[in-house]
């Protein structure tokens, strides 16, 4: 079920008014449950046994890994949780591709190899949750925390609707503790939830899909030749934007829905496009998968703790398989592979000029500051092309179009459309700019009820003109 | 600082800000609900009213339907046929059900006949509508369209169904929802500003404004605000040249490779008509081709892009099914149409009364397999 779907607005408020009208926790969290499995057959009922897959097996798997001192045992127990969700996973996100790459590597060889062609269809969201399944195994496996000792918890941990599909990637520390207690949003929480899910539709729909989705698909679906450098640079810039707004749009109401039932999620960005570098970058930009990343892959290979060349390698590990996390194509690898050369070169040029007097003074001035943010902004857009492009002829295309190498280019996009652009990104990268240090909490507490009671009517008012549509997030598909 | 706090804090709990978010939430909501019913008002005002909007959910919901019980008729074609063939007249005349309306604006039918084609149990009687250039486009919106529909069938979640019951509540008391014109985008798009001399015009083809309603059979009626010599019909009938005007070759073929290129998707398009009508018919249900009235400069483009020569007669030559050509009877070509493609409500009415008898011989003539 979308969350831009009327179909969710009545889920959402029938699911609210039962769960208020329940005094028995234990209750209010069966309701929450199965209220979740609804959100999820809503799409596909079938598949609602993966998910009961992905939390039977980590749950018996982290139950008996408990009971075993022995490494042997443990190791044999992750393995089997690490294959049940790497195999689900594998097989409905990457089986066509390894099966297409198979068959191009057999055929450079001078061989043949036909397949039936797989009709795979993706299960929403199977990267989040395995992904947040397996955090909780692992942490059992290094002792970092404890099983849980209720199935009924870990089963909400895994399911819980507002981030199932499309994250934040939540850990099983933050979650179960808070489903151990009966929860209870005050009259506070629950208006300041009301306000995040506004927020996060009013990025989705308004700013995302009207205003920025037409112009990223128009020059990136171009397929009749060169672009003018203009229209390639607002269509990447455009792209940008829209990425941000939809995913950060739906992590901003799944942690507002969750406020609502008296949970609370982890926040997945902080203004990420103000970023200074790309090691902030990725502090700031989908921050529980990169901190996921971190704990559970670049640590684990060694980190910065083994040497600067495998410290490099680690990184680019990570990054690699962090794209392919995004899908199942060679651009995702590219895209990951350009933010691994990124985060090394950054680290290169820190160790290599960091300490030099220059250096600090153009990290720590505020025109420095701005140029190095302007760059790493540019940067990001680069790797975006490949993102968001079909395939490599056409991010290479539009890359020649961005540098100007080619003329003539086409002049796609319209006067109104440039215009809605230059706007909405202007006031993106402002927008993060002044908020870069500050939380949007910090951010709302500087102005008066009233005047927010205005800026929520204006997002309804803009939501509902907008009359919606059943565009998906651009994440559910990974 | 952030509100989120690292992985490892177990007491994680997110700060709610200070502030009086009740009164905030109060005060967005009455001003939201004023606001919007202001708006409905407005449009109320300007002549805007109820309508079900026309979807690939409400498409999905009456293709549902097709192959369920004996004798159904269905209708497939695109907004001519949606418009100009009343459901409800047939219904009467034949005595019968009202036919499943699968007509899709601005589509290529092809996908939307072989999807039918395809559906077990289908035995009745199957009318398809001719704009005769829609059914030999070779790509872009018409098919994909006409995919999207398909492909929403095939696909249909649980979620879907539901919304398009919510949405159905809605639409039929508000006329403030209104896909064509009334939406923020189309609202934006009355932001007149010239374009850059040389910038690509229209990217993707932009259909007319609005003016039909639809009701829960997907009938579509003309707005009579588009009625004859209006500022709407106007505005309507200029859409249509760039729509009806096929793009020249592009740079890398001559004319003739261009012609040939045409030439072959045209076979290509005939083929799979002929094979979608064939596998019908197989079942025991009947086709007839029907092509509604189009007037004035669009008559013109499409009889000299779409020559009746090198369409509607071959389809009727290839797929062996009889026909109905407004231009072959006297009781059809007396009909006009305001904005120059589709018939008013009134007229749809007795357009439809006219062809009953035309149908009626049609379907008891020519009518076996290829």
């Amino acid at each position: 079920m979308l969350f831009n779907s009327l179909t969710f607005v009545v889920f959402f408020f029938a699911l609210l008014a039962f769960y208020y009208s329940l005094r028995d926790w234990r209750l209010q969290k069966v309701l929450l449950l199965v209220g979740s499995y609804l959100f999820y057959a809503a799409w596909n009922p079938p598949f609602v046994i993966l998910l009961w897959i992905s939390t039977f097996v980590d749950w018996y798997a982290a139950k008996a890994m408990a009971t075993h001192e022995r490494r042997g045992p443990r190791i044999a127990l992750l393995c089997v949780s690490l294959f049940a969700n790497l195999g689900l996973l594998g097989f409905f996100k990457y089986g066509g591709f390894v099966l297409e790459n198979f068959q191009n590597v057999v055929g450079f060889y001078g061989m043949t190899f036909e397949a039936a062609k797989p009709s795979i269809i993706l299960p929403v969201g199977i990267s989040f949750y395995t992904f947040q399944t397996m955090s909780y195994t692992l942490d059992v496996f290094l002792k970092r925390s404890k099983p849980s000792n209720s199935f009924l918890d870990f089963a909400l941990y895994v399911t819980f609707f507002p981030q199932l599909v499309a994250g934040p990637i939540v850990r099983a520390t933050h979650f179960l503790p808070q489903a151990a207690t009966a929860r209870r949003a005050t009259r506070q929480m629950f208006s300041w939830g009301l306000f995040l899910m506004t927020l996060g539709m009013f990025q989705k729909i308004v700013l995302a899909d009207i205003m920025l989705a037409p112009s990223a698909e128009t020059v990136f679906g171009w397929a009749r030749g060169p672009l003018a450098t203009l229209d390639a640079w607002l269509g990447v810039l455009a792209f940008s934007g829209q990425i941000f707004f939809d995913f950060a749009g739906y992590s901003t109401t799944a942690i507002g829905a969750a406020l609502c039932f008296g949970f609370s999620l982890p926040d997945n960005f902080r203004c990420p496009y103000a970023a200074v570098g790309f090691s902030d970058f990725w502090r700031r930009w989908h921050i529980s998968l990169s901190t996921w990343l971190r704990d559970y892959l670049y640590v684990p290979l060694g980190g910065n703790r083994k040497g600067r060349i495998r410290t490099n390698v680690n990184l680019m590990i990570t990054m690699l398989l962090g794209g392919l996390w995004h899908g199942a194509s060679w651009n995702f690898v590219v895209w990951g592979g350009l933010h691994g050369g990124y985060l090394g070169a950054e680290r290169f040029l820190k160790g290599r000029f960091g300490d030099k007097p220059w250096s600090q003074s153009l990290t720590g001035s505020w025109g420095g500051k701005v140029l190095l943010g302007a760059i790493t902004y540019l940067l990001i857009n680069i790797a975006w092309v490949f993102f968001r492009a079909p395939d490599f002829a056409t991010a290479k295309l539009l890359l020649l179009s961005m540098a100007g190498i080619i003329p003539d280019g086409a002049q796609v996009l319209s006067s109104l459309a440039m215009l809605k652009i230059t706007v909405v990104i202007g006031a993106l990268l402002i927008s993060h700019c002044v908020h870069r240090s500050i939380s949007v909490e910090a951010a709302a507490e500087r102005l008066p009820g009233w005047a927010h009671g205005i800026v929520w009517a204006a997002m309804l008012i803009l939501i509902i003109l907008s009359q919606g549509s059943d565009n998906a997030f651009i994440y559910f598909q990974f | 600082m952030p509100s989120s706090t690292s992985n490892s804090d177990s007491a994680f709990e997110r700060s709610i800000p200070r502030g009086q978010w009740v009164l905030a939430a109060v005060v967005g909501i009455v001003l939201a609900l004023l606001a919007i019913s202001l708006w409905e008002i407005t449009v109320r005002g300007k002549g805007y009213g109820p309508s079900l909007n026309d979807t690939a959910d409400r498409w999905s919901l009456v293709r549902s339907q097709v192959g369920q019980v004996p004798g159904q008729t269905v209708v497939i074609g695109s907004s001519r046929i949606q418009f100009d063939f009343d459901l409800d007249t047939y219904a009467r005349e034949m005595n019968t059900e009202r036919p499943l309306q699968l007509a899709m604006p601005g589509t290529n039918p092809v996908g939307l006949l072989e999807h039918v084609a395809d559906q077990e149990g289908f035995d009745g009687v199957l009318i398809l509508g001719v704009a005769p250039g829609l059914w030999f486009v070779p790509q872009g919106p018409p098919v994909e369209w006409a995919r999207r529909a398909t492909g929403r069938y095939d696909n249909w979640s649980p979620s879907q169904k539901i919304g398009l019951r919510v949405a159905s509540f809605l639409q039929s008391r508000l006329a403030f929802i209104n896909p064509e014109d009334l939406t923020l985008e189309a609202l934006l798009n009355h932001i007149d500003l010239p374009d850059r001399p040389g910038a690509v015009p229209n990217l993707p083809p932009v259909l007319p404004a609005y003016f039909a309603g639809m009701d829960e059979y997907r009938q579509a009626r003309m707005w009579d605000r588009c009625d004859f010599g209006s500022e709407r019909a106007k505005l309507i009938q200029q859409t249509w040249p760039p729509l009806f005007t096929p793009p020249p070759p592009p740079p890398h073929l001559s004319p003739e490779e261009f012609q040939g290129m045409l030439k072959a998707n045209s076979e290509q398009y005939l083929k799979r008509i002929r094979v979608a009508v064939d596998k019908v018919r197989s079942r025991g249900a009947k086709v007839v081709f029907i092509r509604p009235p189009s007037t004035d400069t669009l008559r013109e483009l499409e009889t000299k892009f779409s020559p009746r020569e090198q369409t509607w007669d071959l389809m009727l030559q290839v797929t062996g099914a009889p026909g109905i050509h407004f231009e072959d009877y006297p009781e059809l070509a007396g009909f006009r149409c305001p904005e120059w493609s589709h018939l008013t409500a009134e007229d749809a009415v007795n357009y439809t009364t006219a062809l009953m008898p035309l149908i009626r011989k049609a379907l008891s003539e020519g009518n076996t397999p290829g």
